[in-house]
């Protein structure tokens, strides 16, 4: 039957996917933080709600979602081919992703009617920053 | 693995404006820019059929993608998703809809000058298909000769949904006999448009989701099952490619096909094998692949058990909402890699002569 093959989606994922925040230079990591496996990926307010930005975090493209008044943090490469979740709408706190409109569950990150999971990020909010466990 | 990706199928997405600046009659030209007192300068002769193909405006991929009016265009998106070469495929197939039957001729070969011009570049990137109407054998081999042997011409695509015939029919010869000529394949492609034929005025569909479930399978069967049972695979030395209707239903009109067959042998054409081993001998693009999703389908064992390995072609419907990235061939666990070079690359240049 048909798999997953991490190096084929990552084939797919399309250059014009990937969105850097702008307080977020390429490569930059937070090693002072006490955790080294958190980086700082935004400040709060940078994203308005009901909307993501795509960050990249030691090569891993994540989406970042405001969603009622929280952040959630999934892989920005749908697990059916690839498409840029974190350019999809949002809606009752899940996001479509906007080539086939595979529906996830921003917060744990299952397909709703399906069975596949798009992998998450733990998000912990510190002084106005927003960070990412990877 | 080194192969090169072939995508057997992108959409130019030319306008009806784009096509009428191809009309060669100077009077017809003007009087359907004019929209004959009736219509805004906007509006082509093809009716808009009101399908929702946005799953409520949630996906994002846009058919019509004004910007494709050139091969090169489609160069960013192209190279960003990993493909090599294209084969086009005309993108206002649902020209069949045109309600006056007696304009359907005149757009057939303005739009077969346009993809000559524009998008069959035969350049080792971008070549095309051209576009035949069922209904119109006469001039749509009248196409073939005019077009066949031109530079980056590869093939001929019908729109399978709506003709009034299936393609088994005796009307259709004169295509087969050009294609033959010409050593272009027929590609078959269904359309979502509106047409008065089979199948879709007896579907009744309540919405996009219950007409596109079946919409391009049912249109596959009805003409495979007739190209089989009367003889044209037989008859003509024609490749046949069935676009977008998947793979799942090959094995269905397969066992159905034997067992009449079998059955009832003297109501077929005369064959020189079983009906299903045709079957193996078509080609097929992969679009859509079967969706892990479901369970139902093993492709790979299916390739296997019909003798398809070196019949399937990638295929990626761009710009269409339900395209399929190269990922969806490459995430197919179990492939050999020889079977993932075959469907990428090789089995196109097989069949399309690039």
């Amino acid at each position: 039957m048909a798999g997953i093959g991490s190096a084929a989606v990552e084939r797919s994922l399309t250059k014009e996917n990937v969105i850097y925040v702008d307080s977020f230079p390429q490569g930059m990591t937070d090693t002072s933080a006490e955790e080294p496996s958190l980086h700082r990926v935004a400040s709060v307010g940078e994203i308005e709600a009901g909307e993501a930005s795509v960050v990249d975090v030691d090569g891993e493209q994540i989406a970042l979602f405001h969603v009622n008044d929280a952040y959630f943090a999934l892989s920005n490469v749908c697990p059916h081919q690839g498409g840029p979740l974190g350019q999809g709408r949002v809606e009752d706190e899940c996001v479509y992703c906007p080539w086939h409109g595979w529906q996830f569950d921003v917060e744990s990150g299952e397909h709703v009617q399906g069975d596949d999971t798009v992998p998450t990020y733990e998000v912990v909010v510190e002084d106005d920053e927003i960070h990412v466990r990877v | 693995m080194d192969h090169a990706v072939i995508d057997g199928e992108w959409h130019s997405a030319e306008s009806g404006a784009d096509i009428r600046e191809y009309i060669s009659d100077d009077e017809m030209r003007e009087n359907e820019k004019a929209g004959y007192l009736a219509g805004p300068d906007e509006w082509g002769p093809i009716q808009w059929d009101g399908w929702d193909r946005s799953a409520g405006g949630r996906t994002e991929i846009n058919i019509h993608s004004p910007d494709i009016t050139d091969a090169e265009d489609v160069d960013p998106v192209r190279e960003q998703l990993g493909i090599d070469t294209v084969v086009f495929s005309p993108g206002q197939f649902r020209m069949t809809t045109i309600p006056a039957q007696d304009k359907q001729v005149m757009y057939m070969r303005a739009f077969n000058d346009l993809t000559v011009d524009r998008f069959a570049r035969g350049d080792g990137t971008y070549y095309a298909k051209l576009y035949i109407f069922g209904d119109h054998p006469e001039e749509s081999a009248e196409e073939i000769e005019r077009h066949g042997d031109k530079d980056g011409v590869v093939g001929a695509m019908i729109t399978d949904v709506g003709p009034t015939f299936p393609m088994g029919h005796k009307s259709y010869e004169p295509i087969y006999e050009a294609a033959e000529k010409h050593d272009l394949p027929i590609i078959l492609h269904s359309t979502t448009g509106i047409v008065p034929g089979f199948p879709i005025a007896g579907m009744q569909p309540k919405n996009f989701a219950e007409f596109h479930t079946l919409g391009h399978t049912i249109p596959k069967m009805w003409h495979a099952n007739s190209l089989i049972l009367r003889g044209v695979v037989e008859k003509y030395d024609v490749d046949f490619g069935f676009w977008e209707g998947g793979l799942s239903w090959i094995p269905a009109l397969g066992e159905r096909l034997d067992r009449e067959y079998l059955e009832r042998s003297s109501e077929f054409a005369d064959l020189s094998q079983l009906p299903s081993e045709y079957l193996s001998e078509f080609y097929y693009g992969t679009q859509p692949l079967p969706e892990e999703a479901t369970k139902m389908v093993d492709v790979v064992d299916l390739i296997e058990r019909a003798d398809l390995e070196d019949q399937v072609l990638y295929c990626s419907d761009r710009p269409h909402q339900d395209f399929d990235a190269p990922a969806a061939v490459d995430n197919i666990e179990g492939l050999t890699d020889t079977q993932k070079s075959k469907i990428f690359e090789e089995n196109a240049r097989e069949l399309f002569g690039i």
